[in-house]
């Protein structure tokens, strides 16, 4: 055996997946940020200070009058966001929960390969997949960003995907890890999901109601918080973002390790 | 005797509250082909995972090779096995052609051997996994079980799915990879299907090896169904306590019992009475089968 074989597999099983994620990711958020010439006016302004503040600071409307803002808003902080989740959580279930269930596991595990190395690879090809709509929505912001003059330097938009990616792997990474510690995808679904809703609306609710935890207990605010398209490179979030993959991959591999696989 | 190829020695497996395991032991020489019969549930596939490392046991171990398979030789263990599993599970997409091509390069071996099993199957190696037939896809498990010529095979109820031609082909298959040196385990619900390959039968029901003999001494014991009329009723009392014969059932002047070893004693008995016919015939190993499924005495407590 040579290379990477169980990686590359799992890639290419994938690959129309992913483009067709990629395509959609690229679309609703190009969309998006298709309408900012329309959105930069004075009856934008005039609308958002007609709505309750609450349901402003919310959706991040407060901050969608610069470039950078807006595409954090619409894309990074929700649309981008929310179908990127469907997409890791998903795949990151079907990894090894899943496809354990569907017995296709099977003639993996009884070959000539360690657990840790299926766990390994399979783990590694979620997040080469991750990668690919990450940087699509990148190449779109930097794209239309430059061709509507939004003000968002390629620095920002690397800083931003960087948070973003990672914290799609973490979310990713947690849903695989609870379906290779379990062996169910329901389980790591829900584990998914349930993460990365709490992540989202810990960091949508926290400052209308203002409670400062729940906003700094938020992997999103962790990415978004500090305005990366407007700023650039905040360390601390994606530090603390670049430690969720690792931790939930050795969480899971705890329990892959030695369980009964298949029952 | 040589060191046994598979060698289970008091494997107890509990699935939470459940004991699917109570104790099998087992072994297997090199170069033999041996059936592990049981009826569904009955453990089969359990002790089989156990050997594959997919499964711990809960007490007991397993021996394949000599090597633990939860041992960090586990991995260059399974090179050496080929496994067809008893529920295969295959991905979508891919054509068959690809998904072997990928269990070749995983095991490093065997891509050369994809075309022609492929072949002898009538397998066509162009067609997307998905939309296989049943059988088809136990193709694909044939050919990936045997493609990399393992010393060892596991074959969990292999011919299932297979039609009658193929299933020949797939015990002619067992027999060439014997000739050439390997040991089989083979696995089945259908003694009939392991009958005309195996060496020796492992009968396990309910968690515990209930007979472990080979080919012929299963034959004898299956022993025979003989059917005596005589020109007037008799009692069965007469005969139930004859060596060797059981189920003795009367109906009229006509007398059948099950008859295992020498018949001497029974004819002796039917010679007191004026016998009009007779007939005895060797009972299918299928019908012993069905004792051992049924008979209440290899119950296993729990």
């Amino acid at each position: 055996m040579t290379g990477l074989p169980i990686f590359s597999e799992s890639l290419r099983d994938s690959r129309l997946g992913i483009a067709l994620w990629t395509l959609g990711v690229c679309s609703i958020s190009g969309m998006y940020i298709a309408f900012w010439p329309l959105m930069k006016g004075d009856e934008m302004q005039t609308m958002i200070e007609s709505l309750p503040e609450g349901l402003v600071v919310a959706m991040g409307y407060d901050r969608i009058l610069t470039g950078g803002g807006y595409v954090t808003s619409t894309t990074y902080g929700l649309m981008g966001l929310i179908v990127l989740l469907i997409f890791s959580v998903s795949l990151g279930a079907r990894l090894v929960a899943g496809q354990e269930e569907d017995g296709i596991l099977e003639l993996e595990l009884t070959g000539p390969v360690p657990r840790s190395r299926i766990y390994l690879e399979r783990l590694l090809a979620l997040w080469a997949s991750i990668t690919a709509p990450v940087l699509g929505l990148g190449v779109v912001t930097v794209g239309l960003g430059a061709a509507f003059d939004m003000g968002m330097p390629l620095v920002n938009v690397i800083a931003m995907s960087l948070g973003f990616g990672l914290f799609h792997a973490g979310i990713g990474t947690a849903a695989y890890a609870a379906g290779a510690a379990s062996g169910r995808r329901a389980v790591a679904l829900g584990v998914g999901a349930v993460l990365g809703i709490v992540a989202f609306l810990f960091n949508a609710i926290g400052p209308v109601v203002d409670l400062g935890w729940m906003t700094a207990a938020s992997p999103v605010y962790w990415y978004l918080g500090n305005e990366p398209l407007d700023n650039g490179f905040a360390w601390a979030g994606i530090a603390k973002l670049a430690l969720i993959p690792p931790l939930a991959a050795a969480a899971g591999w705890l329990r892959f390790r030695s369980r009964d696989l298949l029952v | 005797m040589a060191d046994p190829i598979i060698r289970v020695e008091g494997l107890i497996k509990d699935y939470g509250r459940v004991r699917a395991l109570a104790g099998v032991d087992l072994d297997v020489q090199p170069g033999e082909i041996f059936g592990f019969l049981g009826p569904n549930g009955a453990g089969k596939s359990t002790t089989i995972r156990v050997l594959l490392n997919l499964l711990a046991p809960t007490e007991g171990r397993a021996e394949v090779f000599g090597i633990d398979p939860a041992s960090d030789d586990g991995p260059s263990l399974r090179a050496r096995i080929g496994y067809l599993p008893g529920e295969l599970g295959l991905a979508g997409r891919k054509t068959a052609g690809q998904l072997l091509g990928y269990y070749a390069r995983l095991r490093g071996r065997g891509q050369d051997r994809i075309e022609p099993l492929a072949k002898r199957f009538g397998l066509d190696l162009n067609r997307p996994v998905r939309g296989l037939s049943k059988g088809n896809k136990q193709k694909i498990g044939v050919v990936q079980a045997f493609m990399h010529s393992p010393e060892l095979l596991i074959l969990d109820e292999p011919t299932s799915g297979l039609d009658p031609l193929l299933q020949r082909e797939f015990l002619e298959l067992t027999l060439e990879a014997r000739e050439a040196g390997a040991t089989a385990f083979l696995s089945s619900h259908v003694l009939s299907e392991v009958e005309a390959v195996a060496d020796r039968v492992a009968i396990i029901r309910r968690g515990l090896i209930v007979d472990l003999s080979d080919v012929h001494t299963l034959r004898r014991n299956a022993g025979q169904e003989v059917e005596l009329r005589f020109d007037a009723p008799v009692s069965a009392a007469e005969f139930e306590a004859l060596p060797g014969v059981d189920s003795v059932q009367v109906q009229g002047n006509t007398l059948t019992c099950l008859l295992r070893g020498e018949p001497h004693a029974l004819l002796q008995a039917a010679a007191r009475h004026r016998v009009l016919r007779w007939s005895a015939h060797d009972r299918d190993l299928d019908d012993l089968f069905i004792d051992f499924y049924r008979d209440p005495s290899t119950e296993v407590a729990s």
